[in-house]
């Protein structure tokens, strides 16, 4: 099955439980979200059919080349990869401390040199101290960790 | 080709000049327009509203895009995700699924980042390279951008034909951008004595586009001001933004602000002025940020990202949010759903629900009748259905 088809049914699913959840409410509340949610859920049925028929078709047609899987496999797990890592410093250690050494660790691991990669971090953590926390004066989040 | 023409800098001095002096005219039509459509603004009442809200989606999903299901799929998620959080009437919290966070709703900044910043930076996290392509950077030379500045005055009345045209586009809620811009340079190219020249650094050919897509703005701001129906994807965000410093436009908004709405048409014309000689001094120096590799973007765009997410409301589940809404958003893009739709059903569908619930209190379902109301109905369905309608018309043809 295609990935975009898949994609399709995980949306048709989120549709279905919202609906579900709405036959729930008063009438009032879940009229608008069912008028809104019914159609387009048909619409996107709709939307299946025609991708799986596309499919169908596409087998019988000469194929482009096609990227070996390792690669496409590493292409949709590294930047989630990196988001998580991104996204589990700043809430241990927070933004002040969290951003530079995020910075630094990206910037290392993709082979940049020391002095880039030390005077990024700094000067980002200067800009957010200064800028952010000093200037605007934001409390910005310290962290699981130092909370 | 300009630019391959080793005439760069002339074709820096059109574009700025055309784009600038472009944004003024649609900036001066808006403020002209103001007085005359108060009246028909003001007359509008919640039906009419709710057709037009319904009509600036589904234009903005259906024109302009390859797949017109899908940006209606995409519009459609838009307004249901709208609608998580408490009820406006009763009060009663939905899609919430037991958290206090989303009590309060998904929150539009978070939203605005995950579906269009995230995405871009997965691109430059999984692919590498740099955010442009060329190789090489303009190099601008100081008197060929001034003759690029004087072809503008030179064509003139091209130049004014192609505002108007951009401006008459950027009107119509939904509609803008690439379309303001084909529809001027297919004018001038086809009203041109050298029409074989377009496409080879004809000067008329960059003048004409440019033009329009700057006076679009003005145009595209008569709905989204007057109406609350943003006229254009970017109006869209600046509808957001106004929302998110607790201004309302609609109807309401030229009765109640029109010292803003006009400091809104100055603002423009000055930012078209300060933003054509801006570009015209730092244009070659800018572009270089184009070539700055991914590697070294990609974590300072996150961090932004970070910060500004968290500063909404300095709760640092918005962030999570940014970059769980990021991946729907980068799967959205990957799988051609129209993320502008998806955008402009968020900030429209509490308003739609509004428009909707006074709509029947008002009239009941006979709110469909009313004759304004009705006739954007129409004009909505049959926009919807003017491609599938035509395909079955060209097969009837040929039978």
């Amino acid at each position: 099955m295609r990935p975009s088809t898949i994609f399709a049914l995980i949306i048709l699913l989120i549709l279905g439980i919202i609906i579900v959840i709405s036959m729930g409410y008063s009438y009032e509340v879940k009229r608008f979200p069912l008028i809104i949610g019914f159609p387009v859920t048909a619409l996107l049925v709709a939307i299946i059919i025609k991708e799986i028929r596309a499919k169908a078709e596409l087998k019988d047609t000469p194929q482009e080349v096609e990227i070996p899987r390792k690669i496409v496999w590493y292409n949709y797990l590294v930047a989630p990869f990196w988001m998580a890592v991104f996204l589990l410093k700043i809430y241990l250690i927070g933004f002040l401390l969290g951003l530079p050494l995020f910075t630094f660790l990206y910037l290392k691991l993709h082979n940049q040199s020391w002095l880039l990669s030390i005077i990024l971090p700094l000067v980002m953590a200067t800009i957010i101290y200064g800028g952010f926390i000093v200037g605007l004066k934001m409390q910005l989040y310290e962290g699981l960790l130092f909370q | 080709p300009m630019s391959q023409a080793g005439m760069s800098g002339r074709a820096i001095g059109i574009v700025e000049t055309a784009s600038g002096l472009g944004g003024i005219f649609g900036a001066v039509v808006l403020a002209l327009i103001i007085p005359a459509i108060r009246p028909i603004v003001i007359s509008f009442q919640s039906p009419e509203c709710l057709m037009l809200v319904f009509m600036g989606i589904c234009f903005i999903a259906i024109l302009g895009q390859d797949s017109p299901g899908k940006g209606l799929v995409a519009g459609g998620l838009g307004l249901l995700l709208s609608l998580v959080g408490l009820h406006e009437v009763s009060g009663v919290p939905r899609y919430t699924f037991g958290t206090l966070y989303l009590w309060d709703g998904i929150r539009l900044v978070p939203l605005a980042l995950g579906l269009f910043a995230i995405p871009e930076v997965v691109k430059l996290i999984t692919t590498g390279g740099t955010i442009a392509t060329v190789k090489e950077p303009l190099t601008a030379i100081t008197s060929d951008v001034l003759q690029g500045i004087k072809d503008v005055f030179q064509h003139w009345w091209l130049f004014l034909r192609c505002a108007f045209i951009g401006t008459l586009v950027g009107i119509i809620p939904g509609v803008g951008g690439a379309i303001a811009v084909f529809v001027a340079y297919g004018h001038a190219k086809q009203t041109s004595k050298h029409p074989e020249r377009f496409g080879t650094g004809c000067v008329e050919g960059i003048i004409a586009p440019e033009s329009a897509n700057d006076a679009k703005e003005g145009g595209s701001l008569v709905p989204t001001l007057a109406f609350g129906i943003p006229g254009s994807a970017g109006m869209a965000v600046l509808l957001g933004a106004l929302l998110v410093l607790g201004l309302q436009p609609g109807p309401a908004f030229l009765k109640e602000h029109l010292d803003l709405t006009f400091t809104l048409v100055g603002t423009i014309v000055l930012a078209n002025i300060m933003g054509s000689i801006i570009c015209l001094l730092l244009a070659t120096k800018m572009a270089k940020i184009a070539f700055v590799p991914g590697q070294i973007l990609a974590p300072l765009i996150l961090s932004l990202i970070a910060i500004g997410s968290y500063s909404i409301a300095d709760n640092i589940m918005d962030v999570f949010a940014a970059f769980i809404l990021g991946g729907f958003g980068y799967a959205l893009m990957k799988f051609d759903y129209s993320r502008p739709s998806l955008f402009l059903g968020f900030v429209l569908g509490s308003l739609a629900e509004t428009y909707f619930h006074l709509s029947l209190m008002s009239y009941g379902w006979r709110f469909i009748l009313k004759p304004v109301a009705l006739v954007l109905l129409i004009i909505t369905v049959l926009s919807i259905f003017s491609k599938p309608i035509g395909t079955l018309l060209r097969r009837l043809r040929r039978v």
